[in-house]
């Protein structure tokens, strides 16, 4: 039997579990849901999923995990603490993660951000990559960071932020509070936000997209503006086009100032809007050219991301066993 | 963790933990080591043994504690001050060098004119080991750390350009002769990441992770560059590309990085309102980056450092740097930050724990190499 790990990849929404094998291999995967009652429970909640996963090891293969690795949404340190707070779980706030989880379970514990997980996941199946950035787009903006193999944390967690990076001052305003943040130009809730600001302003538009967007009411929830804006692009709608090509912009800064600053061997694009990669990748990438030095240019590859939704639970394992 | 398997490497590997265990714990007994470890106590007693004869530790008198036979525990130490490292810093007229401890402390300085413009391996190789005879001691300079100004490849290690130095992809050599019979071990950076291997080195608070700010002034060329910290380790990039400065208001055209044209750029520091847009512009321009890196602290050098009152004051007129201003802080090294730097990035790859990959292994110095020198001595 394969070295194992066991994961967790803590959502808003879900708790999901496995063993992983080293090489990324998930075995007995579950999930449950994300108890909305408090810290407690979801530490519980997290215990319970350890549990039934060893039992599981140990009744069909006599095997168990070695180690733990969690993803969680928040900054969290590479010290394993929580700093400030991940509104999508309740309590989850100021306390040490690696070491509450550790201590109720028994196992040597690594946490880490999800989105940093996902990030060492990627670099895992990145042939010749050192360094890899992860953006992705959703809701919001996550950045995910694995630097020489490693996942970046910073002094405090928060290394990568970049989705309240404020890029256009006094510009538009963000759910954070601020204004002007990426989050608020490029993320999906963006694009649907200023499409239906700027409709009015392309009347002769006669593409379905146009029309979606005058109707309103059901069918312009986000993921269904972004198909409808897309298929808009693919029938050389101008409107469309204009504002794929801000959505772009944005991102292309984001990958600018990533490359600057680590330079990683692929900044990659991820989340449900990379259903259209085959436009997107290209647009960031010609924007991220008149925005860095040639030679950086040269080196650094914009690309889309090649795992799915089992990559935040792959990165876990790897993190948690690259420390034990 | 240290390795188990592949005996040489094995014993490489768990030697390198010993000394980097005692560097972080000065002191420690040998039943420390080994509680730290995971490694045996006879493992450790015969890798301090070793370490002890090759005049790499000293016993420090008492660690504290006692053995199960009621004697008390030696503390060990390693020897810093014989771990005497050149750091050297290039530049088109000549160098600069510092003869450093890993202590910290200072033995010798040294300058030197010789025009390095268009330079090449062979007669970079002489200087570097004529610098070496030249600052001599009675105890033998253990290995060479250099800054170049430009994109350096670390571990072939290459020039790839300089714009200084007027020179692309040049070689450079990984040991140089010194003598008939002595060749030292030498790693090369660029000016910008060598500052930042030096405050990782020498300060005093733990660092995760920083960002050394630096920017370099020479007629009408100015040029600011930063070196990387990540998980305690310098970091290079994809070809070595880390740490671009990236302006915020550069819109890719041919104008400098600056709101300003080229020919102004020779009145930063003298015209007030051009050194004001300069600075301006490369603090908002931190800003993006620190979010990336999340720094303990941002680090000032070079000319920013000695500018370092102004452009403080430049920064708390911008609403955009509160968040980062409070990390600012002027390079702990001051003049000495390149050449130090240089130093404290030789000894902060000798500790390196030898890795299996090809990378790894190019920026490996290898104890064998410093007791051997020391031995000869």
């Amino acid at each position: 039997m394969n070295e194992l790990t066991a994961a967790i990849d803590l959502g808003g929404t879900t708790v999901k579990c496995a063993a992983v094998t080293a090489d990324g291999t998930l075995l007995h995967h579950s999930r449950v849901p994300t108890p909305k009652t408090g810290r407690g429970d979801v530490i519980e909640a997290i215990a319970a999923s350890v549990q039934t996963l060893r039992a599981e090891l140990a009744d069909s293969c006599d095997a168990d995990v070695e180690a733990l690795g969690l993803g969680s949404p928040g900054m969290i340190g590479s010290n394993g603490y929580l700093y400030g707070e991940a509104v999508n779980v309740p309590g989850w706030c100021e306390f040490n993660l690696a070491e509450t989880v550790s201590e109720r379970i028994g196992l040597p514990v690594t946490a880490l951000n999800d989105a940093n997980a996902a990030a060492l996941a990627e670099l895992s199946v990145s042939a010749d990559s050192r360094t890899l950035a992860l953006v992705t787009v959703g809701t919001g903006i996550g950045v995910g960071l694995a630097i020489d193999g490693r996942p970046h944390a910073g002094r405090a967690g928060a290394g990568g932020e970049l989705g309240h990076l404020v890029i256009e001052p006094g510009g538009r305003p963000c759910p954070c509070g601020n204004a002007g943040c990426t989050e608020a130009y490029a993320s999906a809730r963006a694009v649907r936000e200023i499409a239906f600001e700027q409709a009015a302003t392309w009347p002769d538009s006669k593409s379905a997209f146009a029309a979606l967007l005058r109707a309103g009411g059901p069918g312009t929830e986000e993921h269904r503006i972004l198909e409808s804006l897309y298929r808009a692009v693919r029938e050389d709608d101008p409107f469309a086009f204009v504002l794929h090509r801000n959505f772009c912009g944005v991102l292309a800064r984001v990958a600018s100032i990533l490359a600057s600053t680590i330079a990683p061997d692929r900044v990659l694009f991820g989340g449900g809007v990379m259903g259209s990669a085959d436009l997107i990748i290209p647009e960031i990438t010609r924007q991220f050219g008149t925005l860095v030095m040639r030679h950086v240019h040269d080196h650094v590859q914009i690309d889309i991301a090649q795992l799915g939704v089992d990559a935040g639970l792959i990165g876990a394992a790897i993190a948690a066993r690259c420390a034990h | 963790m240290p390795a188990g398997g592949n005996k040489p490497y094995q014993r490489s590997s768990n030697r390198s933990h010993v000394l980097d265990a005692l560097r972080r714990n000065p002191g420690a007994s040998r039943r420390d080591l080994a509680s730290m470890l995971g490694l045996d106590r006879s493992t450790i007693t015969l890798i301090t043994a070793e370490l002890l004869e090759r005049g790499l530790l000293d016993e420090t008198g008492t660690a504290g504690g006692s053995t199960r036979r009621g004697r008390p525990t030696v503390g060990l130490r390693i020897r810093n001050e014989r771990l005497r490292v050149l750091g050297i810093e290039l530049h088109a007229g000549g160098y600069r060098a510092v003869v450093r401890d890993n202590a910290g402390t200072i033995h010798a300085r040294l300058e030197g004119r010789h025009a390095l413009r268009g330079v090449g391996k062979a007669e970079l190789t002489a200087l570097l080991a004529d610098i070496c005879r030249s600052a001599g001691s009675e105890n033998p300079i253990i290995g060479v750390g250099c800054a170049i100004p430009g994109s350096v490849d670390s571990t072939t290690p290459t020039v790839l350009y300089s714009r200084e130095l007027e020179i692309r992809n040049v070689n450079l050599p990984r040991r140089i002769q010194v003598d008939d019979t002595l060749q030292i071990p030498v790693v090369f950076d660029n000016d910008a990441r060598c500052g930042a291997w030096g405050e990782l080195h020498y300060r005093n608070t733990e660092t995760a992770s920083l960002i050394f700010v630096t920017a370099q002034k020479q007629g009408a060329h100015f040029g600011v560059g930063m070196g990387i910290v990540s998980d305690g380790s310098v970091i290079s990039g994809a070809h070595h590309t880390s740490g671009e400065f990236y302006s915020p208001d550069w819109q890719g055209d041919e104008r400098s990085q600056f709101s300003c044209q080229h020919s102004d750029l020779v009145r930063v520091g003298s015209d007030r309102a051009i050194t004001r847009t300069v600075f301006a512009e490369i603090v908002r321009g931190l800003v993006p980056s620190a979010s990336v890196i999340d720094p303990d602290a941002i680090v000032f050098g070079g000319f920013l450092r000695e500018h370092y009152a102004q452009l403080l004051e430049v920064a708390r007129e911008i609403p955009a740097a509160a968040s980062v201003k409070r990390l600012f802080v002027p390079g702990s090294l001051e003049s000495d930050e390149v050449t130090a730097g240089a130093s404290g990035m030789f000894h902060e790859h000798l500790f390196d724990v030898p890795g299996f990959t090809t990378e790894d292994s190019a920026r490996s110095i290898g104890w064998d190499a410093i007791t051997r020198i020391l031995g000869a001595a």
